[in-house]
């Protein structure tokens, strides 16, 4: 699983390089200014997600989009669940700053 | 009393047992700028999962599924009657290439009717996607309602039994009619791992009230006795069960 979110951020990241024209093509097709939004919020907190060290990323990807446990996480990332803790305090405040600076 | 970053955050996932979630709601009370900061958290908390539940949307035709292949053939059948329904071409004034004109317009009436079936299909996200580690894991509207709602016998997702397993999971039977979809979702940390799904029956018209066990279908209703520990929750227990969040 923790393989899994490393590939799927650089192939992200690819994608990023690769594809931006499709990408801004694709949302001609979204229906009104709220789906536009939601979709641009969504954009923005990948970015700032990929910005973050990948032990922090993997911390924030496991608790906050797969819902595991904070238990669970640790196991995944097969460390002590203070490790996993500081992890995410300092993941999620570095996701806070960088949104609150790009919005 | 201090609340550090640390344990709001825990509070915000819901990892805080009920001590310590009096201690911090207490701290919050006192200091409106504690207050912000967890607004911050769990605003957080939405937007990422938000933004990665649209790209478990995005690639559900790559990661099909039985629960979304009844959605997905529901609107295949779109793909016929739109091209179907489109006037045939006008007869090309020139007689001489007949043949590649109609067969042009024809290609291009039935590529119109495949993008158009191909975003109908987006449009439905799936009930469940595997998570990462292929755990099939309830999304979106179902995830949702797994969480918020009580049993009742009406709405997009419907929900039929809740019920307790031998190993103290609680565990709901779901019925989602976009995607012809029901099964059982059981409480995993903070997900809803479905541990079955059959295609449900053809939503019925005209029955608006129906008692939770009706709603249920005979397959699922075999698979809750098989799993079930004791009797179903009744709706004070559901009540008690959600406030808790589903966990115990």
């Amino acid at each position: 699983m923790k393989n899994a979110w490393i590939d799927e951020a650089r192939a992200r990241t690819r994608q990023r390089k690769v594809f931006a024209p499709e990408d801004d093509g694709l949302s001609v097709g979204l229906d009104g200014a709220a789906a536009m939004e939601a979709h641009l919020e969504a954009a923005s907190v990948e970015q700032a997600m990929a910005r973050l060290p990948d032990d922090q990323r993997l911390a924030v990807a496991l608790v906050l989009v797969e819902g595991l446990s904070y238990r669970e996480a640790a196991a995944v990332l097969e460390v002590p669940e203070g490790t996993l803790t500081s992890r995410l305090v300092r993941g999620r405040n570095a996701l806070l700053a960088d949104l609150r600076g790009a919005a | 009393m201090k609340i550090d970053d640390r344990k709001l955050i825990a509070y915000v996932d819901g990892e805080l047992d009920a001590a310590g979630r009096a201690e911090v709601e207490a701290a919050i009370a006192a200091d409106p700028v504690l207050g912000v900061r967890l607004d911050e958290h769990r605003l957080l908390r939405g937007k990422v999962a938000g933004a990665y539940a649209r790209v478990a949307d995005e690639s559900v035709p790559a990661r099909l599924m039985a629960a979304a292949q009844a959605g997905a053939k529901a609107n295949a059948d779109n793909v016929v009657k739109l091209a179907d329904r489109r006037k045939p071409p006008p007869p090309p004034k020139v007689s001489r290439p007949v043949a590649w004109p109609a067969w042009g317009s024809m290609a291009a009436t039935l590529m119109v009717g495949v993008v158009a079936g191909y975003l109908l299909s987006q449009q439905t996200p799936a009930a469940v996607a595997p998570g990462f580690d292929g755990a099939l894991v309830a999304r979106g509207g179902l995830a949702k309602a797994l969480d918020k709602n009580l049993s009742a016998g009406s709405g997009p997702v419907r929900l039929g039994l809740s019920f307790k397993t031998a190993d103290a999971r609680y565990c709901r039977t779901f019925q989602v009619d976009a995607q012809r979809a029901a099964g059982i979702a059981c409480r995993e940390g903070a997900r809803w791992v479905a541990r079955m799904t059959t295609e449900a029956p053809r939503p019925t018209q005209g029955f608006d009230y129906r008692t939770a066990a009706t709603a249920t279908s005979p397959a699922v209703l075999a698979a809750v006795d098989a799993m079930i520990e004791g009797e179903p929750l009744d709706r004070q227990g559901e009540i008690a069960a959600k406030a808790r969040r589903w966990r115990d």
